[in-house]
């Protein structure tokens, strides 16, 4: 179980563009929930998940995992536990290093990096079937640099990478939003599966909708750093698009934007 | 003719031991994306290490592992500055240049010469026996050839084990070592030690040659690494297969031959950092040149300490 409680988050701290985004902000995220964030350009999704995954700190509060408080642990010791797909396609891979390489690495993850060969020949077939799966021909391309890959190759492996090794969290930010609508959606499908298949506890930000609605079993929306509609279950289910959609427009014109 | 044989071996000698500096700033800069200042410091190290054991009657080879550890040394103080004290990376090079200068004249003084009946690496019993009767200046050349084809090996060796992977992975995206689980400031320690382990077996080397050590004798190392580093990127460019320590060997071969040759032709060795300065900005625009002509397809992920 993933646990925020009393939050609190000033961006910029005693300057005059100090701004507190998040002020005794909660959320429990039960084991195995499917999460999906929705809200508006500024809302705060991103700086949530950068709370969870520890890349920026927090003012005060605590970070609960399985009920011990990571508030303090450092970022990259937390993700011993955490997979995370970001909003840059550049960010969840290597550019100068192969696919072979970059794959390599991800399947290295928990283990030590030590001096035993870098790549191991005898998993290539196994890369190769999970880069079939996408469609994308990425499997045919295993050693080509990734930085010559479509910035939606390179998210595509991204979230391959990223739920390459055994972790319980996965968190992704708009991890569809560079992709064209036909890998997007495969990708969106694959990310379901993925996280049923592994019952990950799954926390995914997007400005799709549609995605909000038909996938996960609870959703939130944000506004201004605080949680403006929350629904889980059944009621989730029976969320439809244009209900978002409106309640979406109505928060919107009341905050003037 | 006789002459003309001794110059190019001597320099292509030069541009084999300074090579191993080369490789090391082949990690920081092209690797890691730190330009390490720390090299003006620990090439010296090496070199004044090796001077003040030789002296004091320690076997020639034993200077070589102990420049290393010195170097290695150097290259964790500016790692721990940078990354435990969050101090920018050239500045945190600069603060352990600077205290290396008078760590330098504290271990050898200002100069030091090594008397000519010392045995140096090129004249050990070793050498001696293997290489025999060949003048010394091929004896040079070959040990030196020897001792960078090694290194080169280990080091290309290295960048393909999970280790060295890591490592290329830190420079290249350090969002992604941290996405792994990994202390990246760790990964990046552990390339500034390695690469001034190599600059400082390189100043080691020079002592031998040279048979001296002299605490000035760091001063626009940096600037030659960096520019062999970039000579050897930009000529190899084209071809993928070619390894960086590759480029960054021909890189430096190629500058010393350049240097040698504007000294042939005459022209006062005052001058020659000036030369290096111009040559070096000229390598700088020619390469922004072929970036540009080439359009860059591959783009550097975001790399922050
Ligand atoms: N590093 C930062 N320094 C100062 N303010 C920041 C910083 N990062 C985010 N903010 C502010 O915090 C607020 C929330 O930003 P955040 O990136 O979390 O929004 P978001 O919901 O992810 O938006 P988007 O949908 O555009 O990605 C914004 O008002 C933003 O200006
Ligand atoms: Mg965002």
């Amino acid at each position: 179980m993933l646990e925020l409680r009393n939050i609190t988050k000033i961006y910029n701290p005693g300057t005059i563009t100090e701004m507190c985004l998040f002020d005794s902000f909660d959320l429990v995220v039960g084991d195995g929930e499917f999460l999906s964030i929705v809200g508006s350009n500024g809302s705060g999704k991103t700086s949530l998940l950068n709370i969870i995954c520890g890349s920026i700190p927090i003012e005060q509060g605590e970070v609960l995992i399985g009920g011990d408080n990571i508030a303090k642990m450092q970022d990259y010791k937390r993700y011993n536990k955490i997979g995370r797909v970001y909003q840059n396609p550049a960010m969840g891979t290597c550019p100068h290093l192969t696919i072979l390489e970059n794959m390599s690495l991800a399947d290295n993850k928990g283990k030590t990096f030590g001096l035993t060969s870098g790549i191991n020949k005898s998993r290539r077939k196994f890369y190769q079937e999970q880069l079939a799966i996408l469609g994308l021909g990425l499997e045919n391309k295993l050693d080509i640099k990734v930085g010559l890959l479509s910035g939606g190759q390179r998210q595509a492996l991204a979230l391959i990478m990223s739920t390459l090794t055994p972790i319980e969290f996965l968190i992704l930010d708009e991890h569809t939003a560079a992709l064209d609508p036909n890998t997007a959606e495969i990708i969106m499908q694959l990310t379901d599966k993925v996280v049923k298949e592994k019952k990950l506890t799954a926390m995914m930000v997007t400005h799709n909708l549609r995605y909000a609605a038909e996938y996960g079993n609870r959703l939130i929306m944000m506004n201004s750093g605080e949680i403006v509609l929350d629904r889980a279950g059944q009621d989730k289910l029976e969320t439809s698009i244009d209900e978002l959609l409106q309640l979406f427009n109505k928060i919107s014109i009341e905050c003037g934007n | 003719m006789n002459n003309l044989l001794d110059l190019l071996i001597s320099t292509l000698t030069q541009g084999l031991v300074y090579a191993l500096l080369s490789y090391g700033v082949y990690i920081t800069y092209k690797i890691l994306d730190f330009p390490d200042l720390t090299v003006d410091g620990s090439f010296p190290l090496g070199a004044a290490v090796t001077a003040v054991m030789m002296t004091s009657g320690f076997n020639a080879w034993l200077t070589l592992p102990a420049s290393l550890l010195a170097g290695a040394l150097a290259g964790l103080i500016t790692g721990i500055i940078h990354v435990r004290f969050k101090v920018r990376d050239l500045l945190a090079g600069i603060i352990t240049m600077t205290a290396l200068f008078s760590i330098n004249l504290q271990i050898a003084g200002s100069n030091l010469i090594v008397d000519r009946n010392t045995a140096t690496i090129f004249t050990s019993p070793v050498v001696e026996k293997i290489l025999g009767s060949t003048s010394l200046i091929t004896r040079k050349l070959v040990v030196s050839l020897i001792i960078v084809l090694l290194a080169k090996v280990v080091l290309d060796l290295y960048f393909k084990t999970k280790s060295g992977l890591l490592l290329r992975a830190v420079g290249d995206n350090s969002v992604l070592v941290t996405s792994l689980a990994k202390d990246k400031g760790t990964v990046k320690i552990i390339g500034l030690v390695i690469s001034n382990a190599l600059v400082a077996l390189s100043g080691s080397i020079v002592c031998h040659e040279q048979r001296a050590f002299s605490s000035t004798m760091g001063t626009g190392q940096v600037v030659f690494g960096l520019a062999t580093v970039i000579i050897g990127a930009t000529l190899f460019q084209k071809f993928d297969i070619i390894k960086g320590t590759t480029a960054a060997l021909i890189g430096s071969i190629a500058y010393k031959a350049v240097m040698q040759l504007a000294i042939s032709l005459g022209l006062p060795a005052n001058l020659l950092k000036l030369i290096t300065a111009v040559l070096f900005l000229a390598i700088l625009i020619f390469g922004n040149y072929q970036k540009k002509n080439a359009g860059r397809i591959i783009q550097k992920g975001s790399s922050h300490a």
